[in-house]
Parts: C-alpha cells; sequence; structure tokens
C-alpha cells in the first residue's frame, strides 16, 4: 500500500478532525508534502505486522505552539537533524512512525518518510489531539524513551539519553521553550517489537477513512450525513451559533468555554469546555461527551474541521463525538487521557452510550 | 453652498447587479435613495451616482465588491513579483503553494525566498540578505506590475518587510505598488503572504478607481471626503484604502450588514436575506468578523472576512439574536422601521465610523497593560490616518483568542471615530504620517 498525491487532501481533512481542536492546521504541511511526493514518488505504507521485531524505526512530532509553526514553517533542515542527531551514522531507520495522529502532526511523518526515502508505518500513538506527551500508548503501556532528539528550524540539536523517571513533558517543555517553541521530536530507535505492543495500529488509514467521509459531507442534507458519520462511529451531537468565549483561566489564556445558541431552541445552550483541544460537550447541565473521545467542531457551513482559535464568535458551528481508540476508552486510558486528567471534577461520559444526537 | 446640502453624505454601494444610493443629512436622516443597474465598470457606476447629486456634499462613502469579483474573475491581474524573507528556515512549503494552477496563471508571479528570520519575540535570529532582495527585484524589471513582500513574524517585527520594500522602490522605481504582508493581516506566514500577493495583484485596479473617482470629481465640482468600505464595515479614506485592496473585498456585503442594523435598530442581530441565506451577524454595533482562515479564487488567507458572508444579495430581512425572528419583509410599506432596506448597504456607509484594526500577541505578564495600552494608542493613530477626526476616535473593541500550547494571547483592538470631513485637495496637502506619526 502506498500514500499517493491523491490521498493529501483526505488526510489533511482527517488529520483536522482527528486532532479535535488541537494539533495544529494541517494546511501548513499540505503544501510541503504534494511538493516532497511530486519529487520522490510515493510513499510506502507498512502494516505495524510486516515490521521485523529489532527493526529501527523513527517516530516523528513536531512540539511547540501552532503559531509558531504557523510563522515560521518547517523546513528540511529540522528533519534532517532529528535524522542526524537519532542515527548518529548508524544508517536510515527501517521506517517512520507517527507519534500524534492529529493536525501537522499527522503530515509531517510522511514528509520526513518522503524525504528520507523510507516507508511509514500505520500507526501512532495517541489517535487523536493530545496536549503532552505524556498522553500516548506508549506511556500507557510503561515505555521510557532510551533517547530522545530535538531540533530547532535552524538545525540545533538536543540528544537526551536516558529520561527514565522523568517526566518526559517536564524534562522537555522547558527545552522547547528556550529552542523558539518549534521543535522536531523523536524517541529513537524504537523498535517494531515495541510498536506491537505499544502503538495503535491501524491508525493512519484509519485518519484516511475520517478525512474521506468529511471530505464528502458538503452539500448533503442532516440526515445524510449521519448516515455518513455512522459508518465510523460518529454523531452530531449539538449545533449553534457561538455566542460568548469565556476565558476561563486567569494563567492559560486557551482555556476557555464557548457557549453555543442552538439556531432552532434559542433557549437551549450549549457549553464546550476547551484547552488546546475541545475537552467536554455539556448541553443545560447535562454532559453529552468528554475526553478522550474526539470532540470536532465543524463551520456548519462547509463542513470544514476548526481548530480550538478559529471558533469565533457568530459563526455557526455543528458539534460531532467521535470514539476515541479503545485503548483510551478503558478504565487506564482514561486515567491517563479522561477528564480528571486535564482537571475537570467529572467522570469520562462515552457518548455513543446515550440519546444525544441533535 | 448653503448649510444644510454642505452636510449631506452620499452613501455609493456598488453590489451584485445594482448600484445602491442613499443621500442623508446631517441627522443622519435619509433623505432620497435610488437603485441603479449596475454598469460595466466602476467609472460608469460612480459617473451615474453622481450625476444628478447636490454639489456640495461633505462626503462620499463607497463601497465595491469588484475586488472580490475581479479575483473570482478570469481576467488577468497585475504581474506581482513575490518575495518571502524567511530562508533558510521557512522554505519547507513553497510561495503560492496549494494555489489553483488557473489563479497562478493570472498573476505571472516571479517569487523567490531570501534568508532573513525573526522569532516569537521579535528578535533576528537570520539576518536579510539584502543583496538576494536587491537581485531577485532586479530580476523582476519590466516583468512586474506590483510587489508583495512576506516575512517571518512580520505583524511583530516588520523591519525586514520595510528594508525589503525600500529596496524594491530603489530598484523597480518609486511608482511600483508595493504590499508588505503586516500591513494586510496579522499572524499565520502562509495566509499572511497569499493575502499580501492578492492584494498586490489588485493594486493596478484599485489605482485605476483612485483616478477616475477623481475625474469623476472634477467633472461634477465636487469638494467632498471620499471614503471606502473595509470588510469590517468601516470606512477609510480613499487615497489610503487603495493601498491594500485586499482590505475592501467584502466592504459592500459589511455596509450592508451594518446598515440593517442601523434600519432595524439593532446593535445585535443575525442579517439574513429573502429569508434563507445569513448574510451577517452584527454584535454591539459592529460586524462580526470570521476567526476561521477565509478562501477568495480558491487561495486561502487570514484577511478578516464578515461572518457569513457568501451571498451577496443585499439584506431584506433580520432576525434577532435572541432566536425569536422578526421577520421584516421585502415590501417596505409593510414597516415604517426598514423603509429604505433595499439601500440598505449604501445608507449604513453613510453613518459608518472610520476604522482600523491590529492584531498584537500578548502575555498575561507584568508588563502587559502597558504593552496593550501602547499598542491601542498605535491603532488609534491607524484610524485618525484612515480618515477619523482624532476629537472622537476612542478604541471600541479589544477581542483575544488564546494561543494554544503557550501562554500568550492574540489581542485584536479595533479603534473607531467620526469621519473627519476635509476635502480631498486639502487632505492631498496633509501628510498623514508627519501629521500623526506613529510610535514606533
Amino acid at each position: 500500500m502506498h500514500f499517493t498525491l491523491e490521498d493529501i487532501a483526505p488526510m489533511a481533512v482527517g488529520a483536522a478532525v482527528l486532532g479535535a481542536g488541537g494539533g495544529g492546521d494541517s494546511y501548513l504541511t499540505e503544501g510541503m508534502l504534494t511538493e516532497t511526493i511530486k519529487a520522490n514518488g510515493p510513499i510506502e505504507i507498512l502494516s505495524v505486522d510486516a515490521l521485523s521485531p529489532d527493526a529501527a524505526v523513527l517516530p516523528i512530532a513536531l512540539v511547540g505552539a501552532p503559531y509558531v509553526v504557523n510563522e515560521m514553517l518547517v523546513g528540511k533542515p529540522m528533519l534532517e537533524t532529528v535524522l542526524a542527531y537519532s542515527t548518529e551514522g548508524q544508517g536510515a531507520p527501517a521506517a517512520v512512525v507517527t507519534i500524534e495522529m492529529a493536525g501537522l502532526n499527522a503530515l509531517l511523518p510522511l514528509i520526513a518518510a518522503s524525504q528520507f526515502g523510507i516507508p511509514i508505518v500505520d500507526a501512532d500513538f495517541t489517535g487523536r489531539g493530545v496536549p503532552s506527551l505524556e498522553m500516548t500508548s506508549f506511556r500507557l503501556e510503561g515505555g521510557y524513551p532510551e533517547h530522545q532528539v530535538l531540533a530547532d528550524p535552524l538545525g540545533r540539536g538536543v540528544r537526551l539519553t536516558g529520561s527514565q523517571d522523568f517526566s518526559v513533558e517536564m524534562l522537555l517543555r522547558p527545552l522547547v521553550n528556550v529552542m523558539g517553541s518549534l521543535t522536531a521530536y523523536t524517541m529513537y530507535p524504537l523498535r517494531g517489537g515495541q510498536l506491537k505492543d505499544r502503538s495503535l495500529s491501524g491508525t493512519l488509514t484509519h485518519c484516511l477513512e475520517v478525512g474521506r467521509v468529511f471530505q464528502s459531507m458538503p452539500g448533503h442534507t442532516a440526515a445524510e450525513v449521519d448516515e455518513m458519520l455512522g459508518t465510523i462511529a460518529g454523531l452530531r451531537i449539538a449545533t449553534g451559533t457561538v455566542a460568548e468565549r469565556l476565558p476561563q483561566s486567569e494563567i492559560s489564556s486557551s482555556q476557555v468555554a464557548i457557549a453555543l445558541e442552538d439556531d432552532d431552541y434559542p433557549e437551549r445552550l450549549t457549553r464546550i469546555d476547551t484547552k488546546d483541544e475541545f475537552h467536554l460537550v455539556t448541553r443545560d447541565g447535562e454532559l453529552l461527551a468528554t475526553v478522550p473521545d474526539l470532540i470536532v467542531l465543524v463551520d456548519s457551513d462547509t463542513w470544514i474541521p476548526l481548530t480550538v482559535e478559529q471558533v469565533g464568535l457568530g459563526q455557526r458551528v455543528t458539534v460531532i463525538a467521535l470514539p476515541a481508540h479503545s485503548r483510551w476508552r478503558s478504565a487506564r486510558g482514561v486515567q491517563l487521557t479522561g477528564p480528571q486528567a486535564f482537571g475537570y471534577a467529572t467522570d469520562y461520559v462515552p457518548f455513543d452510550h446515550k440519546s444525544v444526537q441533535v | 453652498m448653503n448649510e444644510q446640502s454642505g452636510k449631506l453624505h452620499l452613501g455609493i454601494a456598488c453590489q451584485g447587479g445594482t448600484v445602491q444610493l442613499a443621500l442623508v443629512n446631517a441627522a443622519g436622516t435619509l433623505l432620497t435613495s435610488a437603485v441603479l443597474p449596475r454598469m460595466q465598470s466602476f467609472a460608469e457606476d460612480l459617473d451615474g451616482a453622481l450625476r444628478d447629486a447636490p454639489r456640495a456634499l461633505r462626503a462620499i462613502m463607497i463601497a465595491t465588491d469588484s475586488f472580490r469579483d475581479a479575483l473570482n474573475g478570469t481576467s488577468q491581474l497585475a504581474r506581482v513579483a513575490a518575495l518571502r524573507i524567511g530562508g533558510p528556515v521557512s522554505t519547507g512549503v513553497p510561495v503560492l503553494a496549494s494555489w489553483p494552477e488557473s489563479l497562478i496563471h493570472r498573476i505571472s508571479p516571479i517569487t523567490e525566498i531570501v534568508n532573513g528570520v525573526t522569532n516569537e519575540s521579535g528578535e533576528e535570529l537570520v539576518p536579510f540578505d539584502e543583496i538576494a532582495a536587491t537581485r531577485f527585484f532586479e530580476r523582476c524589471a519590466g516583468l512586474v506590475d506590483a510587489v508583495a513582500i512576506s516575512s517571518v513574524f512580520g505583524p511583530l517585527a516588520p523591519d525586514h518587510e520595510r528594508r525589503a520594500a525600500a529596496i524594491a522602490a530603489d530598484v523597480l522605481g518609486d511608482r511600483m505598488p508595493v504590499t508588505m504582508s503586516h500591513s494586510v493581516a496579522g499572524f499565520g506566514l502562509l495566509d499572511r503572504e497569499n493575502a499580501a500577493i492578492l492584494s498586490a495583484a489588485l493594486t493596478p485596479l484599485a489605482a485605476d478607481m483612485l483616478r477616475e473617482t477623481d475625474a469623476a470629481l472634477a467633472r461634477y465640482g465636487l469638494e467632498a471626503e471620499v471614503f471606502l468600505a473595509q470588510n469590517d464595515g468601516t470606512l477609510a479614506v480613499l487615497d489610503l484604502a487603495v493601498a491594500t485592496p485586499i482590505r475592501l473585498l467584502e466592504g459592500a456585503a459589511a455596509a450592508g450588514i451594518f446598515g440593517a442594523g442601523l434600519l432595524a435598530g439593532a446593535k445585535n442581530a443575525v442579517v439574513t436575506s429573502d429569508g434563507l441565506a445569513r448574510t451577517g451577524v452584527l454584535r454591539d454595533g459592529y460586524v462580526v468578523m470570521t476567526a476561521a482562515p477565509t478562501w477568495v479564487a480558491g487561495a486561502r488567507m487570514n484577511v478578516e472576512l464578515p461572518v457569513g458572508t457568501g451571498a451577496a444579495a443585499p439584506p431584506h430581512l433580520l432576525a434577532s439574536n435572541n432566536g425569536a425572528r422578526v421577520s421584516i419583509a421585502t415590501n417596505r410599506s409593510s414597516t415604517d422601521a426598514l423603509q429604505g432596506a433595499e439601500v440598505a448597504a449604501a445608507f449604513g456607509l453613510t453613518l459608518a465610523p472610520v476604522g482600523a484594526t491590529a492584531w498584537i500577541v500578548s502575555e498575561r505578564d507584568d508588563s502587559e497593560h502597558f504593552r496593550l495600552l501602547h499598542a491601542e494608542q498605535q491603532v488609534i493613530e491607524m484610524a485618525i490616518i484612515a480618515g477619523a477626526d482624532p476629537a472622537t476616535v476612542a478604541v471600541s473593541d479589544v477581542d483575544s483568542i488564546g494561543i494554544s500550547h503557550s501562554a500568550k494571547r492574540q489581542v485584536r483592538i479595533r479603534a473607531t471615530g467620526r469621519p473627519m470631513f476635509v476635502s480631498r485637495a486639502d487632505r492631498a496637502a496633509i501628510d498623514p504620517l508627519t501629521s500623526y506619526p506613529l510610535t514606533d
């Protein structure tokens, strides 16, 4: 199986959906991926099972603030530095694997795979947008990276060895900030065997599938959209016009509650609690959906998925819920990525166990 | 000139297939209105609008959708030299990435990425390669009609763009229109760069509009001040507005939203057209703008446009935003409140404030208060340069959106004021930059 030019658009849409408001704007990496594939040809997609247990795999993610990426974009030197610092002349990795299948982080590993001329693995460690490197299936299964590398846009790199017992996030975030809030990150090497145990398999092709569903929504009736969403277990749970963006924290300016006024029942208020991603959906005091399930806001006129920053006052939006990967819906998964992990005093509410459709 | 006629304002909204005219007195009362069919060119539309206008108009406010239509059309636009200052970092996505081939063809672009990077703190990471920029502009000589310049974090630190603009003027001459990305939009390099290129591609059309307006004023012996409607429905003096036509794409639609609110006496409203399509939203008397990227002619940009625009029809119906729909019939005799609905845009123009908007990035630290005050002062000065009366201009709205994975937030500051009425001849004698220096 190969990733071709035709897959870029659905991949970008799928990545925006799986971003659940976060993950940055995949549009930026679309152009870059197009150029790379035009130059280097299609990218081979490998299933996790096709990897030999000792194959060295290079995970890739951007770590930083999306708005810095929006300005600096991403250049080849950054990825080359990651590769050079990781392999230290030991030869090319067997494949690239995505760390976070969301936003531009879903597309960047494809660019890396194309640039390095190696396959990409059909897997990742989150299956959705997450705010922290701690919230991965790699960590869920108790894994610690042997080596970690950060590279900045000017090709300056930092290599960390033996980070066991340190919180990856606490160790790396200050470095990321010092390096200008835009770095490419890897934990290398991961072995094929580790991937089998600790990754979420099939998420790249799932991202493509989700993207194709959302791409085909414009122009369809609500009933038809519901049917299309049904094929990926998604549900429309609210619709309305953004009436308020209320700051929820003095410290974090991205922590806001978005209030939606229902178009047909104006007395019905829907609230979406947000910090870097969309976390909770509440209507008139009742929780409709929570993390780790995916809460996706799309523009009601165009069905284009929106990042947290793109949801503005007066905009008509539709809220769609999609189930998180089954590993996140387990008790341990919820502990790591459920509402309480984000500081909300509420339990996980699986949206599809309720009757909440619009 | 008698006292009364000297305070008349004429609104001219060229939108869709019609030209709306609204003549308003100093009290804001609609005196006369008309709807004329749209002609082949702006010059003809303007001539038709001014032919029977009172000779002693104080101000003419114009809105037009012709810039948007020009981008969405098929005809050739200005040939653009597009320079990005961002190497060796911001090279992964080429200039004009993801543009439709047909649009690229219409601007016959010459593009280049030269070295020069500023970081998120506004510090220079990589010096601007002036020699490479000079060579690029030399290569463009005789092949382009306009220049667009973009740079990393340009809105935060525009120095690289300004130096490049000076080089462009040296190499290509003072008359070459140069659009700097920080003057058209906020953060997001690709989207801002696209906006600058699109704006540059429209500059000859905008220059024509300026020339044709001057000619029409002279033809009819008018000494009125002329304003153009911007995308958010606020006005800017003609000479300034034509420098960045990308900010005028939806001026007519925004004027219609604003005017519909005035006619209905509503500061908060959802404005709809023909009972179906939503054409806009008013909040606290201002046209609500998109937070998401916008698209024109298949290119993505970050110039804010009114929420809900896309349907170009003038507003006939209004619904209050408390959800209880207030039907306002298209038949103007059915309700006094909406008399004049068919010239809502032209009417809105005559009473719109002059406005300027800027985005800054701020952090909640000890010096934030002073940083915001400084920015507000700059936006106030921008509004004065745009033609606002200094005695009335004030910050009218401050909106912020938190930045993900950062303690910072983007703050949008808008300043508005009543138009200052200086005749075009007198205004030409004022150099706004020396009269109202920017606190740089």
